[in-house]
């Protein structure tokens, strides 16, 4: 708690309400249609569609090659799609140059598998990194440069992930957990509408990936983002999603409410 | 109950799963290169007149001139220490610049960070002909550009530099993890952002350490540059060899033998500290 008052979130009043996104509910975020891709001859992405409302976590489960991780990149063109098309809060992204490419993306948190922090740097830099298209040039490079409402920013959002202790610490000293918690908060820091986790536990031990995953999806829902997260593990599917897509071999297979569904029928997926 | 470890193992291999061989035969082609390769190593021997004979010969020469260098002559101390002096200034600030130079040109010619593939190319090929050319030639160029002096030979440290450490930065940064880079790009990121905020933070300690080595290399060439009268210690040697001054010889000589050890110790010690 103290903490938390030290760190006062100089956002809480600007953020998106979980009441509001629902009051939103219904408006597509994401919109996949046909979506194709291939690397050389292998054909990965064979016309998928998936759309995911405002406010829905939908997850995307099947077995490792089945495409998700390049679905995934395919929404935010890290990866160029070959065919089909990708709406993303409300933009055809294939349409978009280089800067509304990049104030699209702002608006979108990715949490990656490996975390991907910028291992020299203190976990106070890396969240600050969030800020990058919202606050180019050297203010969101390196904390010491940032302005202060930025590291206040930045401060309450390790806080969030409880990490404001180690904020100074650099990011390669920090555990497999730890580093995965200040990449939520970079994502935090983006303020995002919408976040894509590509198995963002994959990498973590049992015990750590329960309580990471459990800290991101409550910290998702409280921010009442949108959510589209892959993952190999059915009961995080089934629990943390409200709708769950399988593919496999680069098709949709299933597309169903995650209610009344079993881990037995879920398997099936991975046959 | 059976030991795995004592258990007799089969004399054989099961049949398809032969180790494979220790060495691949060479082909026709390479082996051609082979030998192409080695005549020619036997030609350099005779082209390099090495002469075993010749060095023993030599060897009386080389203790007389010794014998003739000490005891070393101090009297010119205070000039020498000056033309010291000089000498590392133009090796500091000619790597500095360099340094700073090769960064933007280093970006340039990193396939992954390049604004487009004529600058990668272009980036390349004029580091490419910064290290090509050696030193003293750049030395004439500028001493013929800005005169005779210390500025010719720091510019010429600096273009030395830049081809060094350019080619070093932009391995460095070639090499540095792509994950970072990509969360940045999928955040929003410019490529200013991800080069400043990702990839120059991974590629720092190689930086550094190309920088200080480059700092040594510098402070050695500069030495040598003053032969073509850019500035330095250099002259000072020559006019004493020129002279047969042999004693104020020795002096410069273990002057500067001094300053490129303070230089390789300072080098490291800051290398460990740092990195």
């Amino acid at each position: 708690m103290a903490i938390a008052a030290a760190y006062p979130s100089p956002r809480s009043d600007a953020l998106p309400a979980a009441a509001s996104t629902k009051a939103a509910a219904g408006a597509c975020h994401l919109a996949v249609t046909g979506l194709r891709k291939s690397f050389g001859k292998v054909e990965v992405l064979k016309g998928v569609d998936v759309a995911v409302a405002a406010g829905e976590a939908v997850a995307l489960i099947g077995a490792n090659g089945c495409g998700k991780s390049t679905l995934l990149r395919c929404c935010l063109r890290l990866v160029e799609p070959d065919g089909g098309s990708v709406s993303l809060l409300g933009q055809q992204i294939g349409a978009l140059n280089g800067a509304a490419l990049r104030r699209l993306r702002a608006q979108v948190g990715f949490v990656f598998q490996r975390h991907n922090l910028v291992p020299r740097l203190s976990a106070l830099s890396n969240v600050l990194h969030g800020l990058q298209a919202r606050r180019g040039g050297p203010q969101s490079w390196f904390h010491p440069l940032a302005r202060r409402v930025d590291r206040d920013e930045a401060m309450h959002c390790l806080e969030r992930v409880g990490l404001a202790d180690q904020a100074a610490k650099r990011a390669d000293t920090l555990s497999g957990g730890q580093s995965q918690r200040v990449a939520i908060a970079r994502a935090l820091m983006q303020r995002p509408r919408l976040v894509f986790a590509d198995e963002p536990v994959a990498s973590l031990d049992p015990a750590a990936g329960e309580e990471v995953m459990q800290l991101f999806i409550d910290l998702m829902r409280d921010e009442g983002v949108t959510l589209l997260f892959t993952s190999h593990h059915l009961r995080h599917a089934l629990d943390y999603g409200d709708r769950l897509v399988a593919l496999s071999a680069g098709r949709k297979v299933l597309d169903t409410p995650t209610a009344g569904q079993s881990l037995d029928a879920l398997k099936s997926v991975y046959a | 109950m059976i030991n795995p470890h004592s258990a007799p193992r089969s004399p054989t291999p099961a049949p398809g799963w032969a180790a494979p061989p220790r060495f691949q035969r060479p082909g026709v082609l390479s082996f051609l290169a082979y030998l192409v390769a080695l005549a020619f190593l036997v030609l350099a021997l005779e082209g390099s007149q090495i002469s075993v004979t010749g060095f023993f010969e030599g060897l009386p020469h080389m203790a007389d001139l010794l014998a003739r260098m000490v005891p070393p002559d101090v009297s010119r101390l205070a000039p020498i220490g000056r033309a010291l002096l000089e000498t590392f200034q133009m090796a500091l600030v000619g790597t500095v610049l360099g340094v700073l130079f090769s960064l933007p040109l280093a970006v340039w010619a990193t396939r992954r960070l390049t604004p487009h593939p004529v600058v990668y190319y272009a980036a390349r090929g004029l580091i490419s002909w910064f290290r090509t050319v050696p030193d003293l030639i750049w030395a004439l160029f500028f001493v013929v550009t800005v005169g005779l002096g210390p500025f010719a030979g720091t510019l010429a440290l600096m273009v030395d530099t830049m081809g060094f450490c350019g080619k070093f930065f932009a391995e460095a940064m070639e090499e540095t993890e792509s994950g970072p880079q990509e969360a940045l790009t999928a955040l929003g990121a410019g490529r200013s952002g991800i080069i400043c905020s990702a990839v120059m933070p991974a590629a720092l300690p190689s930086f550094i350490n190309t920088s200080l080595f480059s700092l040594e290399k510098a402070t050695r060439s500069s030495v040598v540059l003053g032969l073509v009268g850019a500035g330095g210690i250099g002259i000072e040697l020559k006019v004493a060899m020129d002279l047969f001054e042999y004693p104020t010889a020795a002096t410069i000589i273990l002057c500067i033998f001094a300053l490129v050890l303070a230089v390789e110790r300072l080098s490291s010690s800051l290398r460990q500290r740092i990195l």
